[in-house]
């Protein structure tokens, strides 16, 4: 203004009228405008200007000068620097508005990132949202698949009405939040019966790359300070909050899956550890016979089982079965036949009669699992030089002699479980100790499939064992497995193969 | 659907089994022979001219269905298992618990 007044040969002042008194806004030191007076006069000027109500300039020339004709020259001058100067103010509250919008972002962002949980930083998180949107009423809702609720997870300020904790997604279209959710959009409208003033919900969607984007709750605003309608700035900054609730909720749940699956994988392991654990180790044979076992289950647990033990009098026992499924109910089921072989093998108890022993053992669970198990159990009496079994629909059950034919030990019965009968019969033959060999394995191993759709099947199996029939246990189990791996084959049941030589 | 029921101008409720009886698809032929048992139906084929595999779960399904057949007083009978099926049903003696013949033609013939 001073520079102005310089340019126009004059003193020029701005003022404004507050109330009654006077406020000099701008030019040289004065306690009042000389008397306002009318135009006309010439010793000075003094004008209200159109444009920005209350200001007013006076112009007192310093030269011989007509105090209205500069006037009439420097109003439209001072008209644009107090309308720049208005502008000016309103850019800078909208830059701050909105440098307040980010930092509210950020601090979201931040506590989000920084919880374990949305539902931990809620509340915190909408009394920011309350405080830069100016909104009275904040209310953070999941949604609930289960019971196709959307559940208050945080709710701030106070005031009238009785906000529900739940509301069905199906509510009313007149229930703002539930239609947001349904609709996927913002969504505003009144609540009177919950809430003052307007409510503004916009749905809380989450998208991971490559799937189709979910609603997984609300986020709403109500009751805005200032009345009326919330802003096209608030509508857009709620819907940036409820993006990032919702890569956090989404977050959450993840890590919540991923540590729920860790957890049953470590539980899985145990029972995989637990399961081994029942089968026996080559040791408890002490010298009577050699035995080699490669069994892996198709999951974590397997429904095939395999036992042996000596039992006495120059006696051993081996058995192998299948139970008709795998993974946990299968696994169950074999424990169980574990544990009943552990007290019914006996040297002075025949094969077709442990098999009857089992199967009253098993009768309740098999028939309420409607599972059923193929088994083969032998008996080596060196003694009698004899072999002796009962196959309850076992068909993988080998004599692979030093010199000979492969013979296939004849399945006695069917499966057990299938029938409510204990007559499993009984077969025997000659045995070379020493010299002749019994291979006992489960489906999983002659159903390997490759990935032309060959099974590996028994005649491979077959020929293989007749070409390693002078091999011990141990490597003749090697000799099949390595044949089976350069068939290409992959289990998909669970498999076991055990090789002994009494 | 690897699953063909039909109905034979005797009365009896035909199904087939396309491929293979497994693990995948052993739940479907076990509902529909419930839907045919629940539709009065008591006489059964299973035609397997078309099955190349069955799994233990699908020998299970097959004692299952068998079961529950003749607890309505009902019969069901295998027909034109493969060579390497037949085989199985010997080597486990599931061939004890089943009529098993050589064709579905054959398997009506005997009702």
């Amino acid at each position: 203004m001073p520079h102005l007044g310089t340019l126009a040969g004059a003193t020029v002042r701005l003022w404004r009228l507050e109330g009654a008194s006077w406020r000099l806004l701008a030019g040289p030191e004065a306690a009042a405008p000389r008397a306002p007076r009318s135009p006309g006069q010439q010793a000075a000027a003094f004008v209200a200007i159109p444009s920005a109500s209350d200001h007013y300039l006076e112009v007192v020339p310093l030269r011989d000068r007509s105090a209205d004709e500069l006037a009439a020259v420097l109003l439209p001058l001072v008209e644009e620097v107090i309308q720049s100067d208005h502008n000016v103010a309103a850019l800078t509250d909208e830059l701050a508005a909105r440098y307040e919008e980010i930092d509210l972002l950020y601090s979201i962002g931040e506590m989000l990132g920084r919880a374990q949980s949305v539902e931990g930083v809620a509340s915190h998180m909408l009394r920011e949202l309350s405080a830069v949107t100016g909104a009275r009423r904040a209310g953070l809702r999941v949604l609930d698949e289960d019971d196709g609720l959307l559940r208050l997870v945080a709710l701030v300020g106070e005031g009238e009405g009785d906000i529900p904790p739940a509301i069905p997604i199906d509510a009313p279209d007149d229930v703002v939040i539930a239609r947001a959710w349904r609709t996927g959009r913002v969504e505003t409208g009144a609540q009177p019966e919950w809430v003052a003033g307007e409510v503004l919900a916009v749905p809380i969607i989450y998208a991971a790359s490559g799937k189709p984007s979910r609603v997984v709750g609300t986020l709403a605003l109500a009751d805005r300070a200032g009345g009326g309608s919330f802003t096209r700035e608030e509508t857009k900054l709620l819907a940036a909050v409820a993006t990032q609730v919702g890569a956090a909720l989404e977050n959450a749940r993840l890590v919540a899956a991923e540590r729920e699956q860790l957890r049953v994988a470590r539980e899985l392991e145990l029972a995989h550890d637990l399961q081994m654990k029942l089968m026996p180790t080559p040791a408890v044979l002490d010298g009577e016979a050699e035995v080699a076992i490669h069994s892996v289950p198709a999951e974590s647990l397997g429904g095939d089982f395999y036992t042996f033990a000596r039992l006495g009098n120059g006696c051993v026992g081996v058995m192998v079965g299948d139970v008709s499924s795998h993974g946990f109910s299968a696994a169950l089921i074999a424990a169980q036949v574990m544990a009943a072989a552990g007290i019914h093998v006996r040297a002075d108890v025949p094969p077709e009669a442990t098999l009857a022993l089992l199967r009253q053992a098993l009768e309740d669970e098999l028939a309420s699992t409607e599972m059923y198990l193929s088994l083969v159990y032998a008996m080596f009496d060196r003694e009698a030089g004899r072999l002796s079994w009962s196959n309850a629909g076992h068909p993988y059950a080998f004599r692979v002699p030093s010199a000979g034919p492969v013979v296939r030990l004849d399945a006695t019965a069917p499966p057990l479980g299938l029938v409510e009968r204990d007559d499993f019969g009984h077969a025997e033959c000659d045995w070379v100790f020493g010299e002749d060999l019994l291979v006992l394995c489960t489906d999983g191993l002659t159903d390997a499939t490759r990935s032309d759709g060959e099974r590996y099947g028994v005649d491979r199996l077959v020929a293989r064992l007749a070409s390693g029939r002078q091999l011990d246990p141990v490597e003749l189990l090697a000799h099949v497995l390595a044949d089976l791996g350069a068939f290409g084959a992959d289990p998909a049941d669970d498999a076991t193969l055990l090789v002994i030589r009494a | 659907m690897s699953i063909t029921t039909t109905q034979s101008t005797g009365g009896v409720t035909v199904a087939t089994v396309e491929g293979q009886l497994i693990v995948a698809n052993r739940q479907e032929l076990k509902q529909a022979i419930q839907e045919a048992l629940d539709g009065g139906a008591r006489r059964f084929v299973l035609d397997f001219s078309d099955t190349a595999y069955i799994d233990s779960s699908g020998l299970g399904a097959l004692v299952s269905i068998n079961k529950r057949v003749r607890e309505v007083g009902g019969e069901l009978r295998l027909a034109a298992l493969n060579e390497d099926l037949r085989s199985l049903f010997t080597l486990t003696k599931l061939d004890t618990l089943f009529a098993i013949a050589e064709s579905a033609n054959e398997a009506l013939a005997g009702f």
